[in-house]
C-alpha cells in the first residue's frame, strides 16, 4: 500500500515539474475567456446561442462595420447608395476578398446569405430579418425559386429593394447579415442544414481569423488569415477558452488568459487589475433596466402616479452601490453615449416627500399618522415580479420594497425563474415587474411602445407587454420610419426620448456597462459599442 | 451464484424503466422550453412555433415518451438541440473525461483511506488517530467547491505548481508523451479535490469496520497463538474488515460520477457533470434525459457490482 502511494506522489511531482516547463509565452497567442461553451452551430443563419455568436462574428463578416466615430463604415462593401425614397439599397463589394478556402467572394454570396432565411425549408429563428424586402412572401411560399427583391447586378454589386421606405435598411442589411459562402452551403439542402454537424463546426468565412479546432466544452482555436483583405493580422493564434467565471480572474492575473468580458466589476477588483497593469474599458450597453407598470390597470394610468414612483425610488444607490459605478441612472431608453440620447431630460431625483405630494395630487390618500398610503379607501399594496439570475436585480427588489414603505406603500416580492416570469409578464399577468431590454442600434424602439403591437390581456403581447398606447408617440414613430435622413431621425428620436421621459410608461432605472479587462501589453484593441469584440482585430498586437 | 447475478441483472430492467419514466416526466413537466430562454428579439412567435414543432415539442407527454423509448432501444438516444450532434457522441466524449477523473480519484482515495483507516483503528485514541479523525471530519464537512477554490488559490495561483483549470494546455504543439504529461499535470488538482472528500468518508468507514473486527474472538485467538501483530492485522483482520469497505467503494463509483459535477465546474473539466448542468440550463431535453439515464445506469451497475462483490468475497453469504 505504502509503496504505491509513494509512486503516485512521485508521478504527481514529475507532472508538476514537467508541466511548469510548458509555461506559455502568450506573445503570439491571444486567449479570451468565455463562461460557457458554444453549442457548435457556427452558421450565421442558425446561431442563436450568444457563445456561438462569439465564433460566427469572428469568422464571418458583415457588409458594414462600426467605425471609431460610432457610425457605419465600409467593411466587405466598399461603397453603397440608397435611393431617395429609401427603398433601393445598392452595395458594391471590395475587390480581392477571398474565403478562407481561397475562393473569391462575390455578390452571389451576399444574395445567398440574405435570402437564405426566407427559404421555405429554413428552420431557424431569423425569418423576420428579411420581412421588409420585396418578394419575401412569394419566396417563402415557394412561388419563386429565389428572393426577387435581391438582385445581383454584377460580380461585385448587389441591389436590395424593399416594399416600403425602410429607414433601418442600412443598419439591417449592413450589420444584421454575416455573409457565408454559397459554394459550400448550396450543396446542403436547407431543411437538413442543422444535421450537417461537420460543416456547421468548420465554418469558412472571410474574417481575420479562421477556425482551426473546436473542442466541445473546452475551447475553440483560430489561426490568422494570412490573406485577410484588411491586412495580415499581427497575432498568430486566437483561442476562446471555456473558463469558470469564478476562476477567470485568477487566470487573467496569472497570464493564462489575456482578455475577459464582464458585466460587473467591483471597485476592489478594478483596483487589483489596474495595479497589475491590466487595461480596462467600460462601454455602456445600448439597453436599460426598468420598473414596468401594467398599464391596463386604472391606478397606473395617471402619469403623475408613475412620476411619483420615479421620485420614490432610489436609483442612484443601485448604480453606485450595487453596481459599484459600472452604469448610469436612466431617464429614457437611450444611454448617454448613444447618438439618439436627448438633452434636457427630467431627472426625477430620489425624493420621498415629492413622491408623496405627487401621489396626493393624483388622488391617492396619505394618512400621516399611520404613514400609510390609501387608494380609494383601501391600503396601497402591490406585488413585484422579478427574475432570478441577475445579482443587481435581486438586490434592487428589497431596496424597492423599503423605498415604497417610506412612502406608505406595501410591496410584496415575488422572485421567479426568468422563463415563467417573462411569460406571465408578456400576458399581462402582473402589477409591477423588473425587466431589462435593449435598443436597436438605429434607435428604433417601436417594438416596445407602438400601440399597434398590443395584444389583449392573456395573450403574449411580445415587446409591448406593458400595453402602452399613446397616439402622439405612435405618430413620432411613424415619422421616424419614413425618413432616411440621419439628422432628421436623430431629431425625432430626441423628441421620443423626451416624451417617454415625461410620460414614464415605465420607470427607467439604469443603463449598465460591459467591461473588458485585458492584458496590459495588448494594443489597438477598440470597441465603440458593447457587444462588438473583434473590430479591426488584425491591428491588435502584443507589445514587448 | 450465476442465478443470483442473472436475477439481479433482470431486476435492473424494470428499475431502469421506472427511472426513465420519472426522469422523462420531471423534465418535461418543468416550465419553459428550449427557445424561450433565447432572448433574441427577432424571433417571432411563428418562427418559434416552427422550431418547436421541428423538435416534437407539441406532442403529448405519453407520445413523446413512447417515441423516445422506441428510439432509445434501437440505440438512438436522440439529437442534441444545442450541439447539433447525436446525443450518444456528446455523452461518450464527456463520459470518458469523467471516468478518467472519477477512477483516478477513487484509486487515490482508496490508496490513502485504507492504510490510514487501519492505522487509525489499531492506534485508537492516540495522537495520530485523533489527528486523522480531525482531518477526516474537515474533509467530510468542507464543501467541494470551496475546497477546489482553495487549492486553486494556493497551489495553482500563489505557488504556480499546477494549471488553474481545464484538461489540457491549449495552443501548443505537443508530442503524445508531452500531451500525456500535460494531461496528468492538469489532473492533479481536480483528482485531489474529488479524492480527498471521498477519502475522508472511506477512511472513517475502514476505521470503524476494522475496530469491529479487532474486537472479534478469532483475533484474540490469533494473538494468543503467538502470531506477529502485523500478521494478525494485515493477514487476518484486514481481509474481513475490507468486506463492507469494498461495498462502499463500489457504491461510491456512482457517487463520484455524478458528484463530480462540482469539481468539474470549478476546474472547467469537460465531463458528465458539466454536461448535465449545461443541458438543463439550455433546456436541451434529449441530452438531459439521456445523460441522467446514463448516470442512473452507472449507479445501478455499481450497486450491482457491490452486491456481487460482497457475495463473492464473503463465503458466509448464501443465496436462496
Amino acid at each position: 500500500m505504502k509503496k504505491s502511494l509513494r509512486v503516485l506522489i512521485l508521478i504527481a511531482l514529475v507532472a508538476g515539474a514537467a508541466g511548469a516547463a510548458f509555461a506559455q509565452s502568450g506573445k503570439s497567442i491571444l486567449k479570451m475567456a468565455m463562461f460557457s461553451s458554444p453549442g457548435g452551430t457556427f452558421q450565421p443563419a442558425f446561431a442563436t446561442d450568444s457563445y456561438d455568436f462569439m465564433i460566427t462574428r469572428l469568422v464571418f463578416e458583415t457588409l458594414l462595420q462600426w467605425g471609431e466615430d460610432g457610425q457605419l463604415q465600409a467593411n466587405l462593401a466598399e461603397k453603397w447608395t440608397i435611393s431617395k425614397d429609401g427603398t433601393v439599397f445598392t452595395f458594391v463589394l471590395r475587390d480581392g476578398i477571398k474565403w478562407h478556402d481561397g475562393t473569391p467572394l462575390t455578390a452571389e454570396d451576399v444574395k445567398y446569405s440574405i435570402e437564405y432565411v426566407g427559404h421555405p425549408d429554413y428552420k431557424g429563428a431569423r425569418g423576420s430579418f428579411i420581412a421588409a424586402i420585396k418578394g419575401v412572401e412569394d419566396f417563402k411560399s415557394g412561388k419563386t425559386p429565389d428572393l426577387t427583391g435581391i438582385k445581383v447586378l454584377d460580380k461585385k454589386t448587389v441591389r436590395i429593394t424593399t416594399a416600403k421606405t425602410y429607414s433601418s435598411g442600412l443598419l439591417r442589411f449592413g450589420k444584421n447579415f454575416e455573409i457565408f459562402p454559397k459554394h459550400i452551403w448550396e450543396k446542403i439542402p436547407v431543411g437538413k442544414a442543422l444535421e450537417a454537424t461537420e460543416v456547421l463546426r468548420a465554418p469558412i468565412g472571410t474574417g481575420p481569423y479562421k477556425m482551426v479546432k473546436f473542442v466541445p466544452d473546452q475551447y475553440v482555436e483560430f489561426a490568422r488569415n494570412d490573406n485577410y483583405w484588411g491586412g495580415k493580422p499581427n497575432i498568430e493564434k486566437f483561442i476562446l477558452q471555456k473558463t469558470n467565471q469564478n476562476v477567470a480572474q485568477a487566470l487573467l492575473l496569472k497570464g493564462d488568459i489575456d482578455q475577459i468580458i464582464l458585466t460587473s466589476l467591483t471597485k476592489a477588483d478594478e483596483a487589483l487589475y489596474k495595479a497589475k497593469g491590466m487595461n480596462i474599458k467600460s462601454l455602456s450597453y445600448n439597453a436599460y433596466q426598468y420598473l414596468a407598470f401594467n398599464l391596463t390597470k386604472d391606478i397606473f394610468k395617471d402619469k403623475r402616479i408613475r412620476q411619483a414612483f420615479a421620485y420614490a425610488i432610489d436609483r442612484e444607490s443601485v448604480v453606485n452601490v450595487f453596481m459599484e459605478g459600472k452604469g448610469s441612472v436612466a431617464n429614457n431608453p437611450y444611454p448617454p453615449t448613444f447618438w439618439a440620447h436627448p438633452d434636457g431630460l427630467k431627472e426625477y431625483k430620489y425624493d420621498s416627500k415629492k413622491a408623496i405630494e405627487l401621489f396626493q395630487a393624483a388622488g391617492w390618500e396619505y394618512r400621516e399618522k399611520e404613514k400609510k398610503m390609501y387608494i380609494g379607501g383601501k391600503p396601497a399594496k402591490f406585488t413585484l415580479k422579478y427574475a432570478k439570475g441577475n445579482v443587481v436585480t435581486e438586490k434592487s427588489a428589497p431596496l424597492l420594497q423599503q423605498n415604497l414603505k417610506d412612502v406608505g406603500i406595501e410591496l410584496d416580492l415575488m422572485i421567479m425563474e426568468f422563463a415563467p416570469m417573462f411569460d406571465q409578464v408578456k400576458r399581462g399577468d402582473f402589477e409591477l415587474a423588473f425587466v431589462g431590454q435593449g435598443n436597436e442600434m438605429d434607435g428604433d424602439i417601436s417594438k416596445f411602445y407602438y400601440s399597434a403591437y398590443i395584444k389583449p390581456l392573456g395573450e403574449n403581447s411580445g415587446g409591448n407587454f406593458i400595453r402602452y398606447s399613446n397616439p402622439e408617440l405612435d405618430k413620432l414613430i411613424d415619422g421616424s420610419l419614413k425618413t432616411m435622413e440621419q439628422k432628421e431621425r436623430a431629431q425625432i428620436f430626441h423628441k421620443i426620448g423626451l416624451l417617454l421621459n415625461d410620460e414614464l410608461p415605465v420607470v427607467y432605472r439604469y443603463h449598465w456597462y460591459e467591461t473588458i479587462v485585458y492584458n496590459g501589453n495588448l494594443k489597438h484593441l477598440f470597441s465603440p459599442y458593447a457587444g462588438e469584440y473583434y473590430i479591426k482585430m488584425q491591428d491588435w498586437k502584443f507589445q514587448k | 451464484m450465476r442465478k443470483y447475478i442473472a436475477r439481479r441483472l433482470l431486476l435492473m430492467i424494470p428499475v431502469l424503466i421506472g427511472i426513465s419514466i420519472v426522469i422523462f416526466a420531471l423534465i418535461n413537466l418543468a416550465p419553459g422550453d428550449p427557445y424561450t430562454s433565447m432572448i433574441d428579439p427577432n424571433i417571432s412567435a411563428d418562427d418559434k412555433r416552427v422550431m418547436l414543432e421541428a423538435i416534437g415539442y407539441y406532442d403529448s407527454l405519453p407520445v413523446k415518451y413512447l417515441k423516445w423509448v422506441g428510439r432509445a432501444v434501437r440505440g438512438d438516444l436522440g439529437y442534441s438541440i444545442r450541439y447539433k450532434e447525436p446525443v450518444i457522441h456528446v455523452i461518450s466524449r464527456n463520459l470518458g473525461n469523467t471516468l478518467l477523473l472519477s477512477i483516478s480519484a477513487l484509486i487515490l482515495s482508496v490508496v490513502l483511506a485504507v492504510p490510514l483507516g487501519v492505522i487509525s483503528a489499531t492506534r485508537k485514541n492516540t495522537f495520530f488517530d485523533n489527528l486523522i479523525t480531525v482531518f477526516s471530519f474537515i474533509g467530510l464537512s468542507i464543501p467541494v467547491f470551496f475546497f477546489g477554490m482553495l487549492m486553486i488559490k494556493f497551489l495553482a495561483f500563489d505557488l504556480n505548481l499546477f494549471p488553474i483549470s481545464g484538461m489540457a494546455s491549449i495552443g501548443q504543439e505537443m508530442t503524445p508523451l508531452q500531451a500525456l504529461i500535460d494531461l496528468l499535470h492538469h489532473m492533479v488538482l481536480p483528482v485531489t479535490v474529488l479524492g480527498m472528500v471521498n477519502m475522508a468518508q472511506l477512511m472513517r468507514y475502514t476505521r470503524s469496520s476494522m475496530l469491529e473486527v479487532i474486537m472479534q474472538d478469532y483475533v484474540r485467538t490469533a494473538r494468543a497463538k503467538g502470531l506477529k501483530e502485523r500478521v494478525v492485522i494485515y493477514k487476518h483482520a484486514l481481509k474481513n474488515a475490507l468486506i463492507p469497505v469494498i461495498t462502499v467503494v463500489c457504491i461510491s463509483i456512482g457517487y463520484l460520477l455524478s458528484g463530480a459535477l462540482l469539481t468539474e465546474t470549478v476546474f472547467s473539466w469537460p465531463g458528465m457533470g458539466t454536461l448535465v448542468y449545461q443541458s438543463i440550463l439550455n433546456r436541451d431535453y434529449p441530452l438531459v434525459t439521456a445523460s441522467t439515464l446514463v448516470i442512473s445506469l452507472f449507479i445501478l451497475l455499481s450497486n450491482l457490482l457491490a452486491d456481487i462483490f460482497y457475495a463473492v468475497i464473503d463465503p458466509r453469504i448464501k443465496f436462496d
